[in-house]
This record gives C-alpha cells, structure tokens and sequence, in this order.
C-alpha cells in the first residue's frame, strides 16, 4: 500500500489495491486518469503542455511533458499490461486559465483541445471531468476501487 | 481589455491606518539577509564575483555545501566524477550557477513558513519563485537586447517576497478579499489594494527598500503585475518578470488562491518578441533546471 506522488511531466501505474496515485498543483496543466474496472489497473498521468513538436527532442526523452505523446504512451502501457479499452474508465482534470483570453497563456484551454483530439483517435470517451475555471487542482486515483478526487484548496469532490 | 476597476479603499479610514501602521512595522522588522549574502544581491553582476572569495565564503556555511555539493554532483549538471570539495563545485556549476544557489538557499530561509492567506503550504512560495526565476532568465535568452540573466534570476527570485508579511492581513481580510476577486471581476492584488491599502507587490518593494537593496530589485518587485507603470530603465526586466511569474502559475506549484487571478498585460509584448511556442519551449526547458534546484535546496 503506497501513496504514490506522480510529479509535473510524469505518470505512473499501479496493480496493487491499497496503492493512490496522486498529482499536485495541475493548474494549467492536465491530471490524466486512466482506471481498468476488470483489471483493477490504475494509470495518472500530469502532462505540462499540449504538443510534442514544440520540442522534440525533450519529447522523445519525456513523453509524459506533452499531452499528445503522455497520454498515447499512458494507453500503449495500459494496454502492454492486458487492460481492454471497453473497461477504461477515463478521468481528467486541470486545464485552468488565466483571467485574460490572452492567447500567449491559454495554455490550459490547448491542452484539454489536444487532449479530446487524442481520446477521439482512440475511442475513448470521457468519464468524468472537472477542466478550465481560475484554481488550481490537485488529484488522486484510488486503486482497488477506482474513485477519482479532485481538490480545490479545501474542498475536495468526486468525480 | 480590461477595464480599470477602482482602487478607492473599502474600509474605514482608520482601519485602514492601522493596516497601513502595522504592515510598515513589519517590514520594519523583517530578518535581514547575512552580510554576505546582501552583498550579493547588491553586486548583480555575478559574473565578477571572484570565485575564490565565493568558495572561501561557501565553505564556513554548512548547511549550503551539502546542497551545493548535492547539485554539482546530480546528473542533470553533467557530473561524471564524484566532486568532493566546494571549490570543485564552483567550478563544475559556474560563478553564476553558484551564486544563484546560494541566493535561493538564503531566499528559502524567508519563505519557509506556509502563506494561509495566499492557501501556500510551506516551501511552495518559494517553488514558486524559483519557477519564476529559472523562467525569467531562459525569456533573457530569447529576446534580444534582453537584461543579463542573472538581473531576472534574482528580480523574479524576490519578486514575491511581499507576500510573506501580507499573508497574515489577507487572512484577516479573506472575506472582502475573495468577496471582490470572484464577484466583482478584480485582481487578486487589486483586491489586496482596496481592502488592505497595500498590494503584496508594494510591500515586497518596501522589504527590498529596507534591505537597501538595489533600485532595481525595489522597482520590478513593485511592478511585476503591473510592468507598464514601472520607471523606463526597468520596464523590460519588470515585463519579463511579469511572464516568467504567469508561466510559473500555469505549470508549476504555488498557484495558491491567487495565482489564476492576476491581469496579464498584453503591452509587455510590444518589448518581448514571444509567441505560444517559444513560451511553451521555455516552460519544458525551465521545469529540468528547476527539478535540479529542488532536489539541492531538499524542496
């Protein structure tokens, strides 16, 4: 039983029931939860920025930076350990954005358009999600169960 | 864009007076940085820092050589071979580098306590401004006619320092404070202005002012929500400032309730030639450098 921080530009999976993958201040960027109901396959990914050709070689050294390359690999790893996209429960959070519409900022907003591109080529459809809005949040993904929390300085809600 | 809202005071004038009072006292009363360390901040030009004085300098301070000998041997700095010996780090990680280290590790002393005005758990203002920092120095690299790095480095170090003493006024104040942030559509250090009379901002300015520190670090912490009002000579750095602290709140932690609630003005741009993907390189290009300064602060 670990409570297992996954940091900015990382992701982490997990098959041990007691086990809670959990990422902190997402703010612009995208808390990613992946969860097989079957297999009990846990997988949280906290990608920074939407696109991998703004840097490809940091990249092919970090998938898990960008929104299109974390969340493809979040998936082929999911699938490498025998879960089926029919039993993917798929959670997401983050994405926040400033107070102005200034586009050299609405990194938040790219980010969650990458992301719905990605699930879109992957058939997946999304579960539950709490995006956009001016705070920042942090996350955690109970293995076992599959319940994923969402905070906002206090208060912290299911999704 | 956005629309001025006022900043006439929305407490009693004598309220007011008392804020007013005992916020200056408390600059009055802040801890003082070791003579060395003042020197430093003072120098700027890190580059002329004799690196045997910095050495001889490093070596009577435990507490930084473990960090520094903690970085110069990370993997990120390229060590190949174990280094044992202060005078050696200072010599893998640079003058600058060095320099730099030990300014966040004196900065990190003020910035350990949580903010719970600004909901900041401890150590977070300080991950914050180290964002900022590392930030503000890769946006120098990017822009020509940009201020020497280490000018950012350190004006975005300290950039927030206000925010220590203000915290336990917001705190008082929270009500009023989110009351005209979420309803009324003002910015989080507007808000501060009208219920406090002081923004977090001004009072970091006074700090630096007390610390007799130079006109520049007074003037970019003063104006880094607002870099237009800044004096002519310090409007670029207090600009690159202003985008290197709106990066920092977007990627890294230390948003606290706050950090989505600042204006980002658009007329830094007329000075600073940068674009979403130049910005979003500079984000992925910061966070290595900054995992490398956690890791020797112990953050």
């Amino acid at each position: 039983m670990a409570r297992i921080i996954v940091g900015i530009s990382e992701m982490a999976i997990s098959e041990s029931a007691g086990d809670v993958l959990v990422t902190h201040s997402l703010g612009s960027c995208l808390g990613f939860a992946l969860y097989d109901s079957t297999m009990k396959i846990g997988g949280l990914l906290h990608s920074m920025l939407p696109l991998s050709s703004t840097d490809y070689p940091r990249a092919r050294k970090n998938p898990a930076m960008f929104v299109d390359t974390g969340v493809t690999k979040l998936l082929e790893q999911m699938f490498k350990r025998g879960c089926s996209r029919e039993n993917l429960v798929v959670k997401v959070a983050g994405g926040a954005r400033v107070l102005d519409r200034q586009d050299l900022f609405r990194i938040g907003e790219r980010n969650y358009t990458v992301f719905r591109k990605v699930l879109w080529k992957n058939n997946l459809l999304i579960a539950g999600e709490d995006v956009g809005g001016s705070v920042s949040r942090s996350v955690r993904l109970e293995l076992g169960c599959g319940r994923f929390y969402v905070r906002t300085g206090s208060e912290e809600r299911e999704l | 864009m956005n629309q001025k809202p006022t900043t006439s005071l929305i407490i009693p004038p004598e309220l007011a007076e008392y804020y007013g009072r005992r916020i200056r006292l408390s600059v009055q009363q802040f801890p003082g940085m070791p003579i060395f360390v003042s020197q430093l901040f003072n120098e700027l030009k890190q580059e002329e820092t004799d690196m045997r004085v910095l050495s001889e300098q490093l070596r009577v301070d435990p507490g930084i050589t473990v960090n520094l000998l903690r970085l110069a041997n990370s993997a990120r700095f390229g060590a190949s071979r174990e280094i044992k010996s202060v005078h050696e780090a200072v010599v893998r990680l640079g003058v600058r580098r060095t320099t730099e280290i030990l300014l966040a590790f004196h900065v990190a002393g003020h910035f350990s306590h949580p903010l719970k005005g600004y909901d900041l758990s401890a150590s977070e203002l300080m991950k914050h401004s180290l964002w900022a920092a590392l930030a503000a120095e890769k946006v120098c690299t990017e822009i020509p006619d940009a201020p020497s790095p280490e000018y950012a480095f350190t004006a975005a170090l300290l950039h927030d320092i206000g925010k220590v003493i203000l915290s336990d006024f917001v705190m008082e104040e929270q009500p009023a404070i989110v009351q005209l942030v979420q309803h009324e559509k003002y910015s989080f250090d507007e808000a501060e202005k009208r219920v406090l009379g002081w923004t977090h901002a001004e009072t970091g300015s006074a700090i630096l002012n007390h610390w007799n520190f130079p006109d520049l670090l007074i003037q970019v912490a003063r104006y880094h929500h607002d870099p237009g009002q800044a004096p002519e000579e310090y409007r670029m750095l207090a600009g690159i400032v202003h985008v290197a602290d709106f990066l920092a709140y977007c990627q890294g932690p230390g948003a606290g309730v706050d950090g989505f609630s600042y204006h980002f003005r658009e007329a830094v741009l007329e000075r600073l030639p940068l674009n979403k993907s130049v910005v979003e390189r500079i984000a992925g290009e910061t966070l290595e450098q900054v995992e490398a300064f956690n890791a020797a602060l112990g953050l």
